[in-house]
């Protein structure tokens, strides 16, 4: 199109308008443009057609107003007179049969064809107002109508306009407006004889009566009825001609092959092998003008590559938002005190000492020494064979001499085992260093209260034997709380255990006080924090009805750096945390805790339901687990901030579970589909929060993804949702992606090297699996890289 | 790196017929020559790496490069020629492919370093400079002048050079139809933080290449075009002689031809529009199909010749090579009052030794910098030349 013609006018207008020229008004001077058309009308050649100017008017061709007319030559030449474009913005230019003189010449037979009334081609104008002043050449064959009727169907809209006479110009690889019709014989350069032959192509499936057109037994008719099956089919979703595409490639390779062609086509096979392999295609179109698409593309997946980064962190190098608070938040945990294991090590050797001593106190046939839970103490050699914990009754405060009757069973002392040392010497075990926590117990009168105190030992057992326990002679040193330099050795920590009975069951403990400091994870026997200390104010009970028991937990446990000022680790279980079982396995279970210190904590709750037996009877497992709740750090001296929140959902259909044979190997049919839900809302520093929401189906044997649903929305700094993108699909079918603010989506699948990608259903760009690219239709690149 | 240093390709199943078609033609060219005059046929093939020996060439393994220190130089000229004197001048057939590859030494490096260990051994960084271009196709020459044959290697008679008193000239053209047009260019830096073993880039590459397949490609031309001159000029004062020339200057073309621009760079953290952190993508680029137009890799030449006894002669070359520099070379030569003359010479980048004898209708050259598969650097050079009755 040329342009260029309406800038000097419009330079021109501006400068009359600023000099206030161009009239003896002081208000500007509106300029009356005219536009001069002239071109070549073919089907074949048009010769003596009318040839009208009409404008879109309310999204229809308004031909009660002819803006110019004029009647084509012999050869399809038209020139029409200048015209005001006064009606409107959109224009058509439109080539019509008298129904009496008007003929075409037939491209394939070479002779002049009489058209009948009715037949029209159109083509569209460019934009043109009231000032417009220009010359220009508008060739109008069928493919300048195929976009008119493209755009015609959804009413004229600016972007259907635009949209059509962009799919006609990626069919063709030119604008056919501008290119001259000519017969093959007569084309001159390449796109020429591209069109002319396409031109022939529409005119051989006249010929054969293609397209439905058969009935018509008058050439100039058939020619008509393929021309207007053309429009018909042509729709701005598609630069391919709908059902009518196979069709006209068959008339393509005929043209082409045609004898009489061939001394005018020089290169048959790579002359139209574009327009072709268009043809072939999707028919996919891309947009007629990409910019947006491909900001919109770009922006789309700049996002997800920095939501993925910053979840995974998996590229080298930078520091990333997430990875760097998941980071904090381990490096912060990691290296404290955790104080569960401890905590319950030394709660279940109290609870031993009440046992025994209140067992014993009944039954004088009771044992007065009892040990449990066999295996768990680490060492440096295999001792699997050993308990955990272990109580004796004792006559003395000093634990030196052992009961002999419940009358002089007034003390009990317990050593909780955390790590054994072997000492061996030519292979010979010459003795075990043991490090626990050495417990004197000391029950009070009123049943209830059992006071005890405490220190951290290495307790060193001579002889040939592995010992865990042993008697007077050997070296038992308080590692917390140390000894003074000199030797003295300092008041051991204390605390107490309360009872509750009832009908002479135990059903409640509460312990407090403090505790001696607790051994390192992996330190051999060394103490996590040799100065600090634990404290804790712990609260069970049972209560019991039938066969089904319900525990309940509640209270705080805090370990220290020193003796009661720096927090290293602390667990607060809420109170409502409980454990239900039925005749001894788990039914259900919910914990509500906060676990941490002042730089990270993890709040939320674990919970197993619905615990229920598999097919074969001896497998029991929850249906519903789940964990929901915050992980957040602090800055020093700040307050927490959530960086991840929400609920991790695994469940089991209880149908499937029931005809599941969990005792049996997993074949295709005994399997367990698991459903896993994710709900959650990820923040990191620098980044907008992003939503997540995922249910994926799997299943035991195969282990392919058989469903998967997703949705991550991006939220700006204000809560509103910038980006929505939504997943679907399964491991086989693939993975659909539609964003649902730009309109994008694409389909990745295994074995499909390369996937378009779509806006609002045009071809915006490619993603290529073999390079890891995305490449955009305008010849751009970017790397995939998402950091996967 | 490898696949750079491949050059344009082997001659391939086009080049022979080419050279019997060649051949073929310069014989019936021959018809139109006046007594005395010779059809020629020439041989040549001068292959030299800096970083690999010849026989890596193209392996799938690991390759050993070796750096030298600053510029590195790969080159490949291979070309079969058949000529025959016409209307003053000498009008010739040939086939010919040429590649010529510089990298700076911190280029090689690290190529090597990718290649063979995956990553350095120690922190290190990277100047990575790499120019290389190649083309092969056939084509026609015409080549006139006072002195049609001339070289300073050859012991032509020296009045047959004469133009004007000391001076001769000569001059030639020609027109080549391309099969292959490849070229690239990177420049940047790069760096290896052994610490995180991390690399750091940050390139820029733009390449064009024939054989390069891009998304949504168009139908470009099958083959390219080149028109290229060369010329020389030289002053004997006796059998002293200095000259200069030119070689390959012109322009080598092709309509529509494959062509990428990419940036790498790991410096991907960003700040979107609305204050939030982003990462770019580590490769960003734009393809196109613009009708290309590269200049020739044109080498110039200056040279000195000098009498050292009755039937010796000695010659200093130096040739100027187009992103690279001057490539010198020493050359001594030997005719006695009958039989072939010979030439040792010593091209001193090269590391090369080169033999040749040249008998009334014959050459035969070879030189290279060692004998067996460890070469680096070899030519061959073969002509024949039969007298037109």
């Amino acid at each position: 199109m040329k342009y260029s013609n309406l800038i000097p006018a419009a330079l021109s207008a501006a400068l009359l308008a600023a000099c206030g020229g161009g009239g003896g008004s002081d208000a500007p001077a509106a300029t009356q443009g005219s536009v001069a058309l002239s071109g070549v009308a073919a089907k074949g050649a048009l010769a003596n057609a009318n040839v009208d100017v009409y404008a879109i008017v309310a999204g229809a061709v308004d031909k009660s107003k002819a803006f110019a007319h004029a009647v084509s030559d012999a050869n399809g030449n038209y020139t029409l007179p200048k015209f005001v474009p006064a009606g409107g913005a959109q224009y058509v230019v439109e080539v019509s049969s008298d129904g009496s003189t008007t003929t075409q010449l037939d491209e394939v037979t070479g002779l002049p064809q009489p058209m009948p009334a009715g037949f029209s081609l159109r083509a569209l104008l460019p934009k043109l107002d009231s000032t417009s002043d220009a010359a220009d050449t508008i060739h109008v064959t069928p493919f300048s109508e195929m976009a008119v009727a493209a755009a015609q169907k959804g009413g004229f809209t600016p972007a259907d306009v635009a949209q059509a006479e962009s799919n006609v110009e990626q069919l063709l690889g030119f604008d056919p407006r501008t290119i001259k019709p000519a017969r093959i014989a007569d084309a001159g350069d390449t796109n020429a004889k591209k069109l002319a032959v396409m031109l022939t192509a529409v005119s051989q499936l006249a010929k054969d009566g293609g397209l439905g057109c058969a009935s018509a037994t008058v050439g100039g008719d058939r020619a008509k009825c393929v021309v207007e099956a053309l429009a018909a089919k042509y729709e701005v979703g598609s630069t391919n001609p709908g059902d009518a595409t196979a069709a006209l490639v068959s008339a393509i390779d005929t043209v082409v092959a045609d004898p009489a062609n061939a001394g005018n086509i020089s290169d048959p096979s790579t002359l139209l092998s574009t327009i072709k392999g268009n043809l072939a295609g999707t028919g996919t179109p891309a947009p007629a003008d990409p910019a947006p698409a491909i900001a919109a593309v770009k922006a789309l997946f700049n996002g997800l590559r920095a939501d993925i980064i910053s979840l995974i962190g998996v590229r080298s190098g930078t520091d990333h938002a997430l990875k760097a608070q998941a980071t904090l938040f381990k490096d912060t945990l990691v290296n404290v005190q955790e104080p569960v294991t401890a905590v319950a090590r030394d709660a279940d050797a109290l609870m031993l000492a009440v046992e025994l001593y209140t067992n014993y106190q009944a039954d004088a046939t009771q044992p007065k020494s009892k040990g449990r839970r066999i295996g768990g103490i680490k060492s440096n050699v295999n001792l699997s064979g050993y308990t955990q914990v272990g109580c004796t009754l004792y006559q003395d405060a000093a634990n030196s001499i052992a009961a002999t009757l419940p009358e002089n069973a007034n003390f009990i002392g317990c050593s909780a085992r955390y790590y054994a040392n072997v000492v061996s010497s030519g292979g010979v075990i010459t003795s075990t260093e043991n490090y626990r926590h050495g417990f004197s117990v000391t029950p009070n009168v009123d049943g209830v209260n059992f006071a005890y105190t405490t220190r951290a030992r290495k307790t060193v057992c001579t002889g040939s034997t592995i010992q865990t326990g042993c008697g007077s002679g050997t070296s038992n040193v308080s590692l917390s709380p140390a000894n003074l330099s000199d030797g003295t050795q300092v008041a051991p920590y204390a605390g107490n255990v309360a009872v509750t009975r009832t009908n002479g069951a135990i059903t409640a403990l509460a312990f407090t006080g403090d505790l001696a400091a607790q051994f390192a994870k992996d330190g051999q026997g060394a103490l996590a924090n040799p100065g600090g200390k634990s404290t804790w104010a712990l609260n069970a009970a049972v209560a019991t009805e039938g066969d089904s028991s319900t525990y309940t937990f509640d209270g705080v446990v805090t370990a220290y750096r020193d003796q009661g000022t720096t927090i290293d680790s602390q667990l607060t279980i809420k109170p409502g945390s409980t454990v239900v079982t039925e005749l001894g396995e788990l039914r259900t279970m919910r914990f509500d805790v906060v676990a941490g210190n002042t730089a990270s904590q993890f709040e939320g709750s674990f919970v197993a339901a619905d615990s229920q037996l598999d097919k074969s009877g001896t497998v029991r497992l929850p249906m519903d687990l789940s964990v929901t709740g915050a992980l957040r750090n602090a800055p020093a001296g700040g307050s927490f901030a959530d960086f991840f929140s929400g609920t991790v959902h695994l469940t089991i259909d209880p149908a499937q579970w029931a005809a599941y044979d969990a005792s049996l190997a997993d074949t295709a049919s005994n399997q367990l589909p698991v459903t896993l839900a994710v709900s959650a809302k990820v923040a990191a520093p620098g980044r907008p929060t992003l939503s997540l929401t995922l249910t994926a189906t799997g299943n035991t044997f195969d282990q392919k993804l058989a469903s998967f649903e997703a949705q991550f929305k991006t939220l700006t700094s204000a809560g509103a949702t910038s980006r929505v993108l939504a997943v679907s699909g399964s491991e086989t079918a693939g993975l659909t992606f539609n964003e649902a603010a730009s309109g994008i989506s694409f389909k990745l699948q295994r074995n499909v090297g390369v996937v378009p990608v779509l806006q609002a259903g045009l071809k915006v760009a490619e993603i290529d699996s073999d390079t890891h690219r995305v490449n955009f239709t305008t010849g751009e690149f970017v790397s995939l890289d998402l950091g996967l | 790196m490898r696949r750079i240093a491949q050059g344009p390709g082997l001659p391939g199943p086009f080049f022979i017929p080419r050279l019997v078609a060649s051949g073929c033609a310069a014989l019936a060219l021959s018809a139109l020559a006046a007594p005395g005059d010779a059809l020629r046929v020439e041989l040549t093939s001068d292959h030299h790496s800096d970083p690999l020996s010849l026989s890596q060439f193209g392996s799938d393994e690991a390759l050993p490069l070796a750096a030298r220190p600053g510029r590195n130089l790969v080159y490949l000229r291979d070309e079969a020629r058949s000529s025959a004197p016409l209307a003053g001048g000498q009008i010739a057939l040939l086939a010919r492919q040429s590649a010529t590859l510089v990298a700076s030494a911190g280029t090689v490096t690290l190529a090597s370093d990718l290649d063979t260990a995956g990553s350095a051994a120690s922190s290190a960084r990277y100047a990575v400079r790499l120019r290389y271009t190649g083309f092969a196709g056939w084509g026609a020459a015409w080549r006139t002048g006072s002195s049609p044959g001339i070289d300073l290697a050859d012991p032509a008679p020296a009045d047959s050079w004469l133009a004007a008193p000391g001076w001769h000239w000569q001059a030639g053209v020609q027109a080549l139809q391309l099969r292959r047009l490849t070229w690239r260019q990177i420049d940047g830096q790069v760096s290896f933080d052994a610490a995180s073993s991390a690399y750091a880039f940050d390139l820029q590459s733009d390449q064009g290449d024939n054989r390069l397949k891009l998304p949504f490609e168009q139908p470009y031309a099958a083959t390219g075009a080149a028109v290229l001159l060369d010329a020389q000029l030289m002053h004997c004062d006796g059998e002293r002689c200095l000259g200069a020339g030119v070689r390959d200057l012109g322009r080598l073309r092709w309509r529509g031809l494959p062509h990428e621009q990419a940036t790498l760079s790991t410096q991907t953290q960003a700040v979107d529009g609305d204050g939030y952190l982003i990462y770019k993508p580590l490769v960003q680029g734009f393809d196109s199909q613009p009708d290309a137009s590269r200049v020739a890799p044109a080498t110039v030449n200056l040279d000195a010749r000098w009498p050292l006894a009755p039937g010796w002669h000695a010659a200093l070359r130096a040739e100027w090579l187009a992103a690279y520099g001057w490539l010198p070379a020493a050359r001594v030569q030997w005719q006695g009052a009958s039989g072939p003359a010979w030439a040792a010479s010593w091209q001193v980048h090269e590391r090369r030794l080169g033999l040749q004898a040249r008998g009334e209708r014959w050459v035969l050259g070879y030189a290279s910098d060692r004998l067996g598969a460890g070469a680096h650097s070899r030519e061959l050079r073969l002509a024949l030349s039969w007298p037109l009755e």
